[in-house]
C-alpha cells in the first residue's frame, strides 16, 4: 500500500522533475507529472517562490517555472534526508 | 591503568564519529529549515544538535582527566540527550510538562529520565530508528543502574563493568543511528508497505 505523500514529498518532486527536464518547465507539466491539481501546484509554487526555491515567469497567462540555485541545494537535502524525515515523523 | 585510558579513548573515538554525523544530520536539516521554515523540521534540527552536544559532551568525559570534570560533563551529556529525545518523541507538539510528580527517585538520575525519553522517541519512529534509539534508551537505563548500584553498595568493579557494558552500547548505538542516517544521501529509497 503506498503512504500519503507529505508535502515534502511532493515538494521534492516538483523540484526532481524539475532537475530533470532541464530546469524548468510550464506549470502545467509540473502539476501533471506530479499528479497535482493545478490550483495546488499555483499555491505551492507561491510558496516555494516567497522562499527562493523557484521562480515563476508569467506570460500571456500561462506560467513557467524555473529551479533556482537555492532550490538545486533544497533538492540535494531533501534527497540525503529522505529516510531521516520518514523515520522520525518529521514530515510536514 | 592503562588499560582505563585505552578504554576511555576508544569511547572518545566512538563519540567522536556519533557526534561529527548527528551534526551533519542537523546540518542538513538546517538546510531544509531555513528554506521551509517548518515546525517539524525545527524539532528536528534542535533534537540531532542536541544530541550531537551529548555525543561531543560524552567525548570529553572520557578524555576527560579529573574525575570531578569527568561526572560533571557525564551529567550534561544525559541533560542533553533528554532535550534531543524529547523533541524527536510526541510529546514535541504538546504544551504540557514532562509529569516528573512520580519520578522523584529517579529524577536525580537523569540518566532514567534519558532512557525513558529515548524509548519514547522511539515509539515514534521506524526503520532502523525505532530499534537503535530503543538501544539507546536501554544504554541510558543501563547507566543509571550501574550508577545507583554503586550507590547502592555493589561492588565497584560491578559496577565500572555494567557503566562499561551500557556506555559501550550506547556509543556503539549512537554512533550505527547517525553514520546510517548521515550516509545515507540520495540513496534512501522508499520501502513502500
Amino acid at each position: 500500500m503506498r503512504r500519503k505523500r507529505s508535502k515534502l514529498d511532493i515538494i521534492e518532486g516538483v523540484l526532481d522533475y524539475l532537475s530533470r527536464v532541464g530546469g524548468e518547465a510550464p506549470a502545467t507539466r509540473v502539476a501533471t507529472a506530479n499528479g497535482l491539481a493545478y490550483d495546488r501546484l499555483v499555491a505551492l509554487l507561491e510558496e516555494l517562490e516567497e522562499r527562493g526555491v523557484v521562480e515563476v515567469v508569467r506570460e500571456e497567462g500561462r506560467r513557467t517555472v524555473r529551479i533556482t540555485s537555492d532550490g538545486y541545494k533544497l533538492l540535494k537535502a531533501l534527497r540525503d534526508l529522505r529516510r531521516v524525515i520518514r523515520d522520525f515523523g518529521l514530515e510536514v | 591503568m592503562e588499560h582505563l585510558g585505552s578504554i576511555g579513548g576508544a569511547l572518545a573515538l566512538v563519540e567522536a564519529i556519533a557526534a561529527a554525523a548527528f551534526t551533519v544530520i542537523a546540518y542538513r536539516l538546517y538546510i531544509v529549515y531555513s528554506r521551509l521554515r517548518e515546525d517539524p523540521l525545527e524539532s528536528g534540527l534542535a533534537g540531532f544538535t542536541l544530541l550531537a552536544a551529548s555525543s561531543l559532551a560524552m567525548m570529553i568525559a572520557s578524555l576527560a582527566s579529573s574525575p570531578r570534570a569527568s561526572l560533571s560533563i557525564y551529567v550534561a551529556s544525559s541533560i542533553l540527550a533528554v532535550g534531543g529525545f524529547y523533541l524527536l518523541s510526541p510529546l514535541r507538539g504538546m504544551t504540557v510538562v514532562i509529569p516528573l510528580g512520580g519520578l522523584k527517585v529517579l529524577v536525580a538520575l537523569f540518566d532514567y529520565l534519558a532512557g525513558i525519553m529515548g524509548f519514547t522517541a522511539s515509539q515514534t519512529t521506524r526503520g532502523p530508528a525505532r530499534v537503535l534509539l530503543a538501544i539507546i534508551a536501554l544504554s541510558y537505563m543501563v547507566r543509571g543502574t550501574s550508577m545507583l548500584g554503586g550507590a547502592l553498595g555493589m561492588g565497584p568493579a560491578s559496577v565500572a563493568l555494567a557503566l562499561f557494558v551500557g556506555e559501550l552500547l550506547r556509543a556503539a548505538s549512537a554512533a550505527a543511528l547517525a553514520v546510517f542516517y548521515a550516509t545515507l544521501g540520495g540513496n534512501g529509497e522508499e520501502e513502500e508497505e
